[in-house]
C-alpha cells in the first residue's frame, strides 16, 4: 500500500506542476509524469505478491489480471502520440514565436 | 443488422486511407457514395432502433463483460444521422478548395470514422481512446493553416483537453476495480439500486470534469473559442457543429448508466454560469468568429440546462444547434475570406453585394436566436416551458444577449462597398441544404414520434410572446452598447486564461463538483 501513497503524492506534485509551469516544455513534462503516475497507480492496484503471469502452466490459480496491463499499454501509445505531437508543435511555435514561455506567446497577437 | 455496426466507423477510415494512399482527386465522387451509404444505414439504425430495441454487438464475439461492446439505441442513432448529415455538407463545401488537399480529405475521413466509433462504443475505455483520437485528430486540423494564430490555439487545446482526459483515466480506474468490468451495459445490469458510495462518486465527478472540458463548461471553456476561431472555416463548423457535442454525448452515456445519482442540480448550475458566461463575452467581441465560438460555449451551457430536466431537450436543441451554428460559421467563412477581415465593424455593404449570402446569413442568425418557423425556435420554445422562476428569466435575459450579438453580426449587410462576390456553386449548394434543413426542422419538428408539421404547435401566444421580449431586449442593447461600448467590454475582449491557470480553474473546479454533489 505504501506505494500508492507515493504514487498519489507523485499525482498531486505533477498536477501543482501543471498549475504552476510557464514553459510549454515543462508543461508536457508534467503532463507525462502525471500520466506515468496514472499507469502506475492502475498498475499497483491489482498487485499482490502471489500472483503468477497469466500464461498457462498447468497452474489455474492465482492469476494476475491481465485487463489493466493490457488497457494500460493501450494508454502508454496514446500518451506517446500526444506527446510526440506536442513536442513537433512547441519547435514549430518555437520557429514562430521564438519562445516557448506561455506568457509571451500570449501577448505576441499578430 | 448486428454487423453492419461496424460499417459506420471503419468505412470511412479505409476510404480515407485509400485517398491518402491513391491521391487521386476523381475519387471524390467516392465519398458521396459512402456518405449516401452511411446515411442509409444510419436512417435503417434509427427506425430499427425506434420501437425500443437496441442493437448490441461485442467486437470479437466474447462475453459481454470482456470484450468491447457497441451499442446503437435511439440517441446513439440520432447522432449517426447527425454525424452523417455535417460531414456530407462539410464535404460538399471544400471539394475542389486550394486549402484541402487529399491529406485534408484523410483526416477528415479519419475524423468521421473515430467520431462515430465514440457514439456508438459502449465500453468506457473504447470511449477514451476514441476520445483521445478525436482529440488528436482535430488538433491536426486546426493547425492545419500552420500560421502562429492556430499554432498557438492547437497546443493549447492538445494539452488542456489531454490533462482533461487524465482524469478520465483516473475515474476509469476507480470504476475497473469497483465493477472488474469497463462495459458499461454490463455495469447497469449488475449495479444495485441506492449503491452510490463515495468512491463511485468521485469516479462520477472525475467523468464529468472530463467530459466538461471536452464540452467547454464554465470555468475550462477558454479552449474553445481559441480553437474554434484559429482554425479554417471547415473546421470551425466542424468543431462547433460537432464535435464540442462530445462531450454531452459523454455525459447522457454516462448518466444513463449510473442514474441513481441526482445531477440535475449540477448541470443546472453547470449550464446557468456557462450561458451566461459565453453570451457575456461573445457579446464584447468584434471578430466575428470569436462572437460566434462563444455562442457555442453559451449554447453548449442552454444544452446543460436543458440537460438537467430532461435528455429529450437536450437531444433537440443539441441536434438543431449543430446545424445552425454550422451553418454561421460556413456562411461568415465565404464573407471573411472575401474581405480579409474578420472584424464587425471592417466588413460592410454585404446586402450589396451578395443577396444569397445576406439572406442566408439572416435567417440563420434569427435562427440561432430563437426566430419563428426555423429550429431555433422550437428548440427555445421547448426549453422555455419547461423552466419557471428565476432560471426563465436568467434564460430569456441570456436570449436577449444572443439577439444582441447578433444583430452586431447583422450590422455587416448595412453600408456600401464594392466587391463581388464569384457565385461558388458547391459551397451555396451546401448552404442551401443547412438552410433548408433549418426550415425543415423548424416546420415539420423532427420528434422522436411526430406526426408532419407538429412544429407550427410550438406557435403559441406565450412563447411568440417571450421571442419578442427577447427581440426587445436585445434591439436594445445592441442600440445602446453596439456601438459605444463601455468599459468592461473592452476588458472581457481582451481576457483569456492561460494553460496553466487553466490546469488550476480545473482543479477548482472537480473541487466544486465535489462539494456540491
Amino acid at each position: 500500500m505504501i506505494i500508492i501513497f507515493f504514487i498519489s503524492i507523485a499525482m498531486v506534485a505533477s498536477i501543482v506542476g501543471l498549475g504552476v509551469s510557464k514553459n510549454i516544455i515543462k508543461s508536457i513534462m508534467f503532463l507525462n509524469l502525471l500520466q506515468a503516475n496514472i499507469i502506475l497507480l492502475f498498475i499497483s492496484f491489482n498487485y499482490h505478491e502471489e500472483l503468477v503471469p497469466p500464461i498457462f502452466n498447468g497452474n489455474l490459480e492465482n492469476f494476475s489480471d491481465p485487463l489493466p496491463q493490457a488497457l494500460m499499454i493501450t494508454a502508454i501509445v496514446i500518451g506517446a502520440s500526444v506527446t510526440a505531437l506536442a513536442l513537433m508543435f512547441s519547435i514549430k511555435i518555437f520557429h514562430h514565436f521564438g519562445s516557448l514561455e506561455w506568457d509571451i506567446i500570449k501577448k505576441r497577437i499578430d | 443488422m448486428e454487423k453492419l455496426i461496424y460499417l459506420p466507423i471503419f468505412l470511412p477510415i479505409i476510404l480515407g486511407v485509400i485517398i491518402y494512399l491513391i491521391n487521386l482527386d476523381k475519387m471524390y465522387f467516392l465519398i458521396y457514395v459512402l456518405e449516401i451509404f452511411l446515411m442509409i444505414i444510419s436512417i435503417n439504425f434509427y427506425n430499427v432502433v425506434d420501437s425500443g430495441k437496441v442493437i448490441y454487438e461485442v467486437i470479437g464475439g466474447w462475453e459481454k463483460i470482456i470484450g468491447i461492446g457497441l451499442k446503437i439505441s435511439s440517441i446513439e442513432a440520432a447522432f449517426l444521422i447527425l454525424s452523417t448529415f455535417l460531414f456530407t455538407v462539410i464535404l460538399i463545401y471544400i471539394q475542389k478548395n486550394k486549402d484541402h488537399d487529399f491529406k485534408f480529405l484523410f483526416f477528415i475521413l479519419l475524423l468521421q470514422g473515430s467520431f462515430n466509433g465514440f457514439v456508438v462504443s459502449d465500453d468506457i475505455f473504447n470511449i477514451f481512446v476514441m476520445l483521445e483520437l478525436i482529440t488528436i485528430i482535430s488538433t491536426i486540423l486546426i493547425i492545419y493553416k500552420k500560421d502562429a494564430h492556430s499554432l498557438k490555439a492547437g497546443i493549447y487545446y492538445l494539452l488542456f483537453n489531454s490533462v482533461g482526459m487524465m482524469f478520465f483515466l483516473i475515474g476509469i480506474i476507480i470504476l475497473y476495480i469497483k465493477f472488474g468490468t469497463l462495459n458499461l451495459t454490463y455495469i447497469k445490469e449488475v449495479i444495485q439500486p441506492g449503491c452510490f458510495d463515495n468512491s463511485l462518486k468521485l469516479a462520477i465527478i472525475f467523468f464529468i470534469s472530463a467530459f466538461g472540458v471536452k464540452s467547454a463548461v464554465f470555468p475550462v471553456y477558454d479552449w474553445l473559442p481559441k480553437a474554434h476561431s484559429a482554425s479554417l472555416t471547415s473546421i470551425s463548423a466542424l468543431l462547433s457543429g460537432l464535435l464540442v457535442k462530445t462531450g454531452v454525448i459523454g455525459l447522457m452515456k454516462i448518466t444513463r448508466v449510473f442514474d441513481c445519482a441526482n445531477y440535475s442540480e449540477v448541470f443546472l448550475y453547470l449550464g446557468i454560469a456557462t450561458a451566461f458566461l459565453g453570451v457575456i463575452f461573445a457579446f464584447s467581441q468584434k471578430d466575428i468568429k470569436q462572437i460566434l465560438s462563444f455562442h457555442t460555449v453559451s449554447q453548449i451551457g442552454l444544452i446543460m440546462i436543458g440537460f438537467s430536466i430532461n435528455i429529450d431537450i437536450a437531444m433537440i436543441y443539441l441536434i438543431n444547434h449543430s446545424v445552425i451554428k454550422s451553418l454561421l460559421f460556413l456562411t461568415t467563412g465565404i464573407i471573411i475570406n472575401k474581405y480579409g477581415d474578420r472584424r464587425v465593424n471592417k466588413i460592410r455593404g454585404l446586402w450589396h453585394n451578395s443577396k444569397y449570402l445576406s439572406i442566408v446569413l439572416i435567417i440563420a442568425a434569427l435562427s440561432l436566436a430563437g426566430l419563428p418557423f426555423t429550429s431555433g425556435f422550437i428548440s427555445k420554445s421547448i426549453l422555455g416551458t419547461s423552466i419557471h422562476g428565476f432560471t426563465f428569466i436568467l434564460v430569456v435575459s441570456i436570449n436577449s444577449f444572443t439577439f444582441a450579438s447578433m444583430m452586431k453580426i447583422l450590422s455587416i449587410l448595412k453600408g456600401t462597398d464594392d466587391r463581388k462576390f464569384e457565385v461558388n456553386k458547391r459551397k451555396y449548394f451546401s448552404l442551401g441544404i443547412l438552410v433548408s434543413v433549418i426550415f425543415i426542422m423548424g416546420i415539420a419538428y423532427i420528434d422522436f414520434d411526430a406526426s408532419i408539421f407538429s412544429g407550427l404547435q410550438y406557435l403559441k401566444v406565450k412563447n411568440l410572446l417571450k421571442f419578442m421580449t427577447e427581440f426587445a431586449i436585445g434591439m436594445f442593447l445592441f442600440m445602446k452598447y453596439g456601438r459605444n461600448e463601455l468599459k468592461i467590454m473592452n476588458k472581457l475582449r481582451h481576457f483569456t486564461v492561460p494553460f496553466y491557470d487553466g490546469v488550476i480553474l480545473l482543479v477548482s473546479f472537480i473541487l466544486i463538483l465535489i462539494y456540491i454533489f
